[in-house]
């Protein structure tokens, strides 16, 4: 109810505003009078919301926060406006807390209204029939509520210099989320609203302005940013898999959102060792970046070049020269030369955790991968160079074949001739090094155990007339990597079709059969990398990426379940 | 960012047949370049515009050959492998 005598009233016809453009349902208004970040306003534009925070401190303060509850309810009649009148309500009273308190709070508490506010915001977006008008006020407080979350959790500072205590452990203590988790959430709720539609829209129509689906990847990409900051970007799984389902061609909407979601997508599928599917969108993520977003291009290029690495596909003199690809190129051309060179040294030094290089990959969280995938494309060069230098090459019936003793012997020796030079500098290689002589603690007296009770570790069972009697074993002399080793690294590149031919156990050996017909023995046994990959792939869509040609064709799949909705008169 | 300047992108975001972009804004991302200050760049900020047109992805010099697919060094010049061969020289004159 107005007070009598208030025309002056910077609430009053704030409020009055808010609720015209309720009633002709304008969200675009409305988002242009909430504004949260009242610095960036032009001085005309700041006075009247330091009008409104002087008022609502001289009539509503905290002291009086019930009084300005029910001014704010009172406006939006419930008669009138339903089920939105109270979720509408407590948004707009959170924005006034959050405009009445903002000069006095420090950073965390700001961030936290805001939160709340945003939170509110996408209740009321679940109206079914107000919660259009929310959709651009929705859409503009995740960006926001995303940009806070990051930088406070960027710059802890921003927390530790206020007066309160900061409560909130970005480390996440035991059953305590961070903020930025807790603001992801938010966003995530946010998302599924925007995903859900509106009731008997066609899955395969083109949003409009005041369809929900208008805020599916924004609100998306928002989130991922915080999943991403949080490190918890296995959480997006569930999202992903509800785009499958639910939304609408990544195509329909514009491209700073495709690519900031591809790029995120791409992201998401490195992390789970799915590089061909990260190659995928990262490519259409690179090629659909504005070209002079320089700083776009080489994130998207830092992850593309890794899937590509990953893959057995290595970045061109042309892709090196461009702008975006100047700093990356510089971490990963050695690692490039590595592989090329077949160095298994090298290679473990390069992306060794303690050097500069590992650090690099690390932060940019490629570096397990690289470690984990590469190694094996390092052994196929070094198995290839050792036949080029070393192999018979074959005759008329004879089988080119390489002795295993050769890759054995030279393996040996390139991991030997660093752990010499390692030990000069601290650095040197932990896992070949300790390898050696590593036991794990669990086992560290077992050759006393045994002697004790008498157990016989190949039946696993207790003899007793083993006690005393077993002999430990004396440790082998030989250096890393054994036969063995070296046979099973042959046997997994025959087994992944980068080597071609057979492998000979009693005199171990490599053998390329059929080399005359296909051009040789290193054409025949020693195929590309990527070739091999690429002819793999069977799968066609990759999750979390809707096309439309794809929804076209797949008429059994899953989403047209859930596509049909009830048609509505 | 404050949410009034996210209103731009808000209201150009209804997606839409025609997809041709003001050049102005097109242009912006690079309006001001910012120095590569590589420790602080790995955040993927917002785009400075919503949306741009197939040709402002096109790089000077096309797409062609970005990747090379077949790079088996045979080279036995190169230090690693001249090294290489020397060791293997020495397991040969062992048999």
């Amino acid at each position: 109810m107005p007070p009598v005598g208030s025309n002056s009233s910077a609430l009053d016809s704030f409020l009055t505003e808010i609720i015209a453009s309720v009633r002709g349902k304008n969200g675009g208004r409305i988002t242009e009078l909430i504004q949260l970040d009242f610095d960036s306003l032009t001085p005309d534009r700041q006075k009247p919301y330091a009008d409104l925070n002087q008022e609502l401190n001289r009539n509503f303060p905290p002291a009086n926060d019930g009084g300005l509850v029910s001014r704010c309810r009172n406006a939006l009649p419930q008669d009138e406006f339903g089920t939105f009148s109270t979720t509408f309500s407590e948004s707009i009273i959170q924005y006034f807390r959050y405009l009445r308190d903002f000069t006095t709070a420090d950073n965390q508490s700001k961030a936290s209204k805001i939160r709340q506010l945003t939170s509110q915001c996408v209740t009321a977006l679940g109206d079914s029939k107000y919660g259009v008008i929310m959709i651009p006020i929705v859409l503009s407080f995740s960006r926001t509520l995303a940009m806070v979350a990051t930088n406070l959790d960027r710059n802890p500072a921003l927390i530790r210099d206020s007066n309160l205590p900061a409560t909130q452990n970005t480390e996440g203590a035991p059953g305590k989320v961070s903020f930025v988790e807790d603001a992801a959430n938010v966003l995530r709720d946010a998302f599924i609203k925007c995903l859900a539609g509106s009731p008997g829209v066609q899955r395969t129509s083109r949003p409009s302005a005041d369809d929900k689906r208008v805020g599916i990847y924004l609100t998306a990409n928002s989130c991922l940013k915080l999943l991403i900051q949080c490190r918890k970007l296995r959480n997006a799984q569930q999202m992903f898999s509800s785009i499958d389902a639910q939304s609408p061609p990544l195509s329909y909407y514009p491209a700073a959102q495709r690519v900031t979601y591809l790029y995120y997508l791409g992201r998401y599928h490195f992390a789970n060792n799915h590089f061909r599917r990260a190659q995928a969108v990262l490519e259409k993520a690179y090629e659909q970046c504005h070209r002079q977003a320089i700083k776009h291009r080489r994130l998207i290029l830092t992850y593309l070049m890794a899937a590509n690495i990953c893959l057995g596909r290595l970045p061109s003199p042309a892709l090196l020269s461009r702008p975006e690809a100047s700093e990356i190129g510089a971490r990963y051309v050695p690692l490039c030369k590595i592989i090329q060179s077949g160095d298994l040294a090298r290679f473990q030094q390069y992306l060794d955790l303690d050097s500069d290089s590992g650090q690099w990959f690390l932060k940019r969280s490629v570096l397990l991968q690289l470690q984990d995938r590469c190694e094996i494309i390092v052994w196929r060069s070094l198995i290839r160079k050792t036949f080029l230098l070393s192999g018979y090459m074959g005759e008329e019936k004879k089988v080119p074949f390489l002795r295993l003793q050769n890759v054995r012997h030279v393996a040996s020796w390139a991991l030997k001739r660093l752990k010499d030079n390692g030990a000069a500098n601290s650095n040197g290689l932990h896992t070949t090094s300790n390898g050696t002589n590593y036991v794990d603690p669990e086992f560290a007296g077992i050759d006393a155990a045994i002697n004790e009770t008498g157990f016989d570790p190949e039946s696993g069972q207790y003899l007793d007339e083993y006690i005393g009697q077993h002999v430990p074993a004396v440790d082998q002399p030989e250096d890393p990597p054994t036969m063995a080793e070296v046979e099973s690294v042959v046997l997994s590149l025959i087994q992944q079709g980068l080597l071609r031919g057979f492998a000979l156990h009693t005199n171990p050996r490599f053998a390329i059969p059929g080399s005359q017909k296909a051009g040789g023995p290193m054409r025949a046994g020693f195929p590309p990398v990527w070739s091999v990959i690429e002819s793999k792939q069977t799968e066609a869509a990759v999750p979390g990426l809707v096309e439309e040609a794809n929804l076209g064709s797949e008429g059994g799949r899953v989403v047209r379940i859930f596509g049909a909705r009830p048609a509505v008169a | 960012m404050s949410s009034g300047s996210s209103n731009t992108p808000t209201a150009k975001m209804q997606p839409t047949q025609k997809t041709e972009v003001d050049p102005a804004q097109a242009s912006k991302p690079t309006s001001n370049p910012q120095p590569t200050l590589l420790e602080e760049d790995d955040e993927f900020e917002d785009f400075p515009v919503e949306d741009w047109a197939q040709e402002d992805t096109d790089v000077p010099g096309g797409t062609t050959h970005l990747w090379e697919e077949s790079w088996d060094d045979d080279d036995q010049n190169e230090d690693f492998s001249k090294q290489l061969k020397e060791e293997l020289k020495k397991v040969e004159a062992t048999k």
